[in-house]
């Protein structure tokens, strides 16, 4: 028993691998490093690539696309009440009897320079918009257009300045820090 | 790759058990190269029994990839068609060809890596007392083609 097993042990302690083998071995191992780095860096420049793309679309695409859609959202809401033609409760053409009448808004109503040069007050209405509370101006151009000007507080921490057009209603957006005012008038 | 007669050594241990696997030196080079390029890139420790495990799942998966080429080519098995590509020891090759590649493998862990019977259990997940059995049976074999031999001779 004890030959068979010297022998066998031989047999196999004789062999081993050869100098050629050896270095084939290394090769392969180079080679294997040569492709992991390059499909590392490849993996790296990616990563870095998805990641710069992730962050400009979050600060600027992303932020964007969410104030595109609110002011539609708010287009909407005010096309819908402009085309009501709901009558002013009250009339009047001075903005400081407005602001007298309707107490129950928590802002006070200004009229932009826009408006009071072109257009002439004609009344008001409470009004409300993205549940708001707002104040509707009925007021009127030369031509004797009718146009509403829908004033609310802006809780927005961004610039409105827009014009969408909803339903054959223009509606024309635009701030002042504190108030945010939607201009709507028919479509020509 | 950084020579060291320790890496060498281990190597070329990791190249016999491979051998007893496959009875082939090319096909035992193969794997005992795939097998330690995996183990380098894994970050794997290079030591024996590490190596010994990867070789034989490494051969355990040849094997079972070559089954299924086999059997969708419908060839016979492999182990019918063997044609070893030893030159020396024409003997102790002709008669370790002979055994299957389980009983070459433990014949090789006990006698060649001195394992015991309750480590090469470990290493081929089967029984201590299967080992043990195959392992008295495989000396059995071998002393008998031993006392054939001689009086061939």
């Amino acid at each position: 028993m004890k030959e068979i097993e010297k022998q066998v042990k031989e047999f196999y302690n004789s062999k081993s691998l050869s100098i050629e083998q050896f270095e084939a071995i290394g090769n392969g191992l180079n080679n294997k490093n040569k492709q992991q780095i390059v499909v590392s860096n490849i993996l790296k420049y990616a990563a870095v690539f998805i990641v710069f793309v992730g962050i400009l679309y979050s600060l600027f695409l992303l932020p964007k696309q969410r104030q595109n859609s609110i002011v539609n959202e708010f287009a909407d809401e005010i096309a819908f009440n402009h085309r009501k033609k709901l009558p002013a409760e009250i009339k009047t053409n001075n903005v400081l009897v407005l602001n007298k009448k309707m107490d129950k808004l928590d802002f006070e109503i200004v009229l932009p320079q826009k408006i009071s040069t072109n257009l002439v007050l004609k009344g008001g209405r409470y009004c409300s918009v993205d549940n708001r509370i707002a104040a509707q101006l009925k007021l009127e151009n030369k031509q004797g257009k009718r146009v509403t000007c829908y004033v609310f507080k802006k809780n927005e921490n961004f610039e409105f300045d827009k014009k969408v057009i909803k339903d054959n209603v223009e509606v024309t957006f635009w701030d002042d820090k504190v108030l945010i005012f939607a201009l709507a008038t028919e479509k020509d | 790759m950084v020579y060291s007669k320790e890496l060498e050594e281990l190597l070329n241990r990791g190249y016999r058990y491979a051998l007893s696997l496959t009875h082939n030196k090319d096909d035992a080079f193969d794997l005992v190269q795939n097998t330690y390029l995996k183990l380098v890139e894994k970050s794997k420790p290079l030591i024996i029994s590490y190596l010994i495990t990867t070789i034989r799942n490494q051969y355990i998966d040849n094997k079972r990839k070559e089954n299924l080429r086999f059997k969708w080519q419908n060839k016979k098995n492999q182990e019918t068609s063997y044609e070893p590509n030893f030159t020396v020891e024409p003997f102790l090759e002709r008669i370790l060809s002979e055994l299957s590649p389980k009983e070459r493998e433990i014949i090789f862990l006990s006698i060649v890596e001195e394992y015991t019977a309750k480590e090469i259990a470990d290493v081929m997940t089967i029984p201590r007392g299967t080992i043990l059995s195959i392992l008295s049976r495989t000396k059995q074999k071998l002393k008998l083609k031993l006392k054939e031999n001689i009086k061939e001779v």
